[in-house]
């Protein structure tokens, strides 16, 4: 990811769940662990806690497919309950 | 705009106590970085141990620290020698070529998934860091390293919103380069009774130094220069320096910014005090703050613990193995000794031969320049190439191959450096030795000292 890739996905995890909620990372296949640190970095930033179970979660986030975002992803939270 | 307003906040913050410090005007700009960086750790810890907000904890550390700058700065001080303005543009201006590579964008793996990742959860606050240092999710982060870096980059975030990267590039690039500078200015400083110029030659190689092994880190947002420079800094300071407890207390800033930068740093640091109160066995009763470095280091280790920190590193698995002689933690020693020498092996091999020739022709001469002994350098570096060893082999939880090939060649930055103090003091010895017939007898050259002794009669 460039910087610009950063900031754009920071932001789509931002505008798509509010500060102080909890959110459970989807993310599979990552065996990188790209997803997961820079989700869990810009979660941080956006007042969002991580939760390991998904039941505790506010929010699931995952990776959805997109060709004109970069690496062809967009980060999608939908709410877990 | 907004990074330069952030390093501008980062020194001034600093400043006053850097002034106090230092009685220098250039130096105490050096140095103010290091000092904000402790000021905002010292917040982090007080934000962490209260739950409250880390822009009310930075404030009240700050203003604390100005009101005891106030009240001390009343006390005649005497300004630290060998810290002119010529001293310090040659302290600086070398570094500003590598410094360049903070044009780079700032993009390294560590620097967002360790650095600034504390950083954005200690700028929430105290209770929501608490829970994150805690949480299983974020192991991969390391959220038991210490927190200097991290709080000086959320220092900068609280004061200007928006999590800016490049803000945070830059705070912690100012962070290296201060811990760089002032090991400059640690290395004149024991060099000193030698010619000026060959003085400051030394403190320039040595400096650049920082850059050797692991050059994208100095400006990439990472911390390995940061501890690494402070604690050979203060290294030099405390254990070649002459009279090292007269005035201690830049090494013991040093000290104290490498403790709180990161969990490794802790070995050196211990060493780095064993070895100076052995040193001053005779003065006891002035070797008690070198241990409060590492009070603070080992203090975070355990409070983080209590919040839950822990690493994706450490296991006990490998920890037991160590002991009970379990091959698959064996197993991991002879590449790890490989990959150590593939990084320092020339440097580290021409620094001791150099050292043993030293040893045999050049200790008069040393004695003379009032350069302490060469072995309490080589000291620091097997105590901490065998905790390196230590951690490598012991660190089941990851691949041996991929830990090694993601952070060798940045670990190996103090060994890089105290090779190269240790291989400079001794070619220092040899030139002054050499040129100048004063040296022999032990008389200083340098016109600071005579200014400060004047400045000291005057006054």
């Amino acid at each position: 990811l460039d910087k610009a890739e950063f900031d754009l996905m920071r932001e789509q995890l931002h505008d798509q769940v509010p500060p102080d909620h909890s959110i459970y990372m989807d993310v599979r296949d990552d065996w990188s662990g790209l997803w997961t640190q820079r989700i869990g970095e810009f979660a941080a930033m956006s007042r969002l806690h991580v939760v390991a179970d998904r039941a505790d979660a506010d929010y699931v986030v995952s990776l959805g497919r997109d060709p004109s975002a970069p690496m062809g992803v967009r980060i999608v939270a939908e709410a877990a309950r | 705009m907004k990074p330069l307003i952030a390093i501008v906040l980062l020194v001034a913050g600093g400043y006053p106590l850097a002034f106090l410090l230092t009685r220098r005007w250039l130096l105490a700009a050096l140095t103010a970085p290091l000092v904000s960086g402790v000021t905002a750790s010292l917040a982090v810890i007080g934000m962490l141990a209260t739950e409250g907000s880390f822009r009310v904890w930075l404030a009240v550390v700050l203003v604390a620290q100005w009101l005891l700058v106030a009240w001390r700065l009343r006390r005649p001080g005497s300004p630290l020698p060998y810290a002119t303005w010529a001293d310090i543009l040659c302290y600086v201006l070398p570094l500003g070529l590598p410094a360049l590579l903070v044009l780079a964008p700032p993009v390294q793996w560590d620097a967002h998934s360790i650095w600034w990742t504390h950083a954005a959860y200690f700028v929430q606050g105290g209770a929501f860091a608490r829970h994150d240092m805690g949480a299983a999710g974020y192991f991969f982060s390391h959220p038991d390293y210490p927190p200097l870096a991290s709080a000086a980059v959320a220092g900068a975030w609280s004061v200007l919103p928006g999590y800016s990267f490049r803000v945070a590039q830059l705070v912690t690039t100012a962070l290296n380069l201060s811990a760089i500078g002032v090991l400059a200015y640690a290395v004149r400083s024991v060099t000193g009774r030698a010619p000026a110029a060959l003085s400051r030659l030394a403190a320039v190689a040595v400096a650049l130094a920082a850059w050797g092994t692991a050059p994208y880190t100095v400006a990439g947002g990472l911390s390995d220069q940061l501890w690494a420079a402070a604690l050979v800094g203060a290294a030099a300071l405390l254990l070649l320096g002459d009279q090292p407890l007269a005035r201690p207390a830049v090494p013991l800033l040093l000290l104290t910014v490498a403790a709180l930068s990161k969990n490794e740093a802790l070995t050196p640091v211990l060493s780095v005090a064993l070895l100076v109160t052995l040193r001053e066995r005779r003065n006891l009763r002035r070797v008690w703050p070198v241990w409060v470095p590492v009070l603070l280091g080992g203090g975070w280790m355990l409070f983080a613990r209590t919040l839950g920190a822990r690493s994706e590193l450490t296991t006990r698995k490998g920890f037991i193995g160590l002991f009970t002689g379990d091959k698959a933690v064996y197993d991991r020693l002879p590449p790890t000794v490989h990959a150590m020498q593939s990084m320092v092996n020339i440097l580290v091999v021409t620094a001791v031969a150099v050292a043993l020739v030293g040893w045999a022709v050049l200790r008069r001469q040393r004695q003379a320049l009032g350069i302490g002994s060469d072995l309490w350098l080589w000291s620091i570096a097997v105590a901490y190439a065998a905790s390196l060893v230590f951690v490598y082999v012991t660190a089941t939880g990851v691949g041996l191959a991929w830990y090694l090939a993601t952070s060798m060649d940045r670990v190996m930055v103090p060994i890089e450096l105290l090779a190269c103090l240790s291989a400079v003091c001794w070619a220092v010895s040899a030139v002054a030795g050499r040129r100048d017939p004063d040296v022999e007898h032990g008389q200083p050259v340098e016109s600071d000292q005579v200014s400060e002794l004047a400045g000291r009669a005057a006054g």
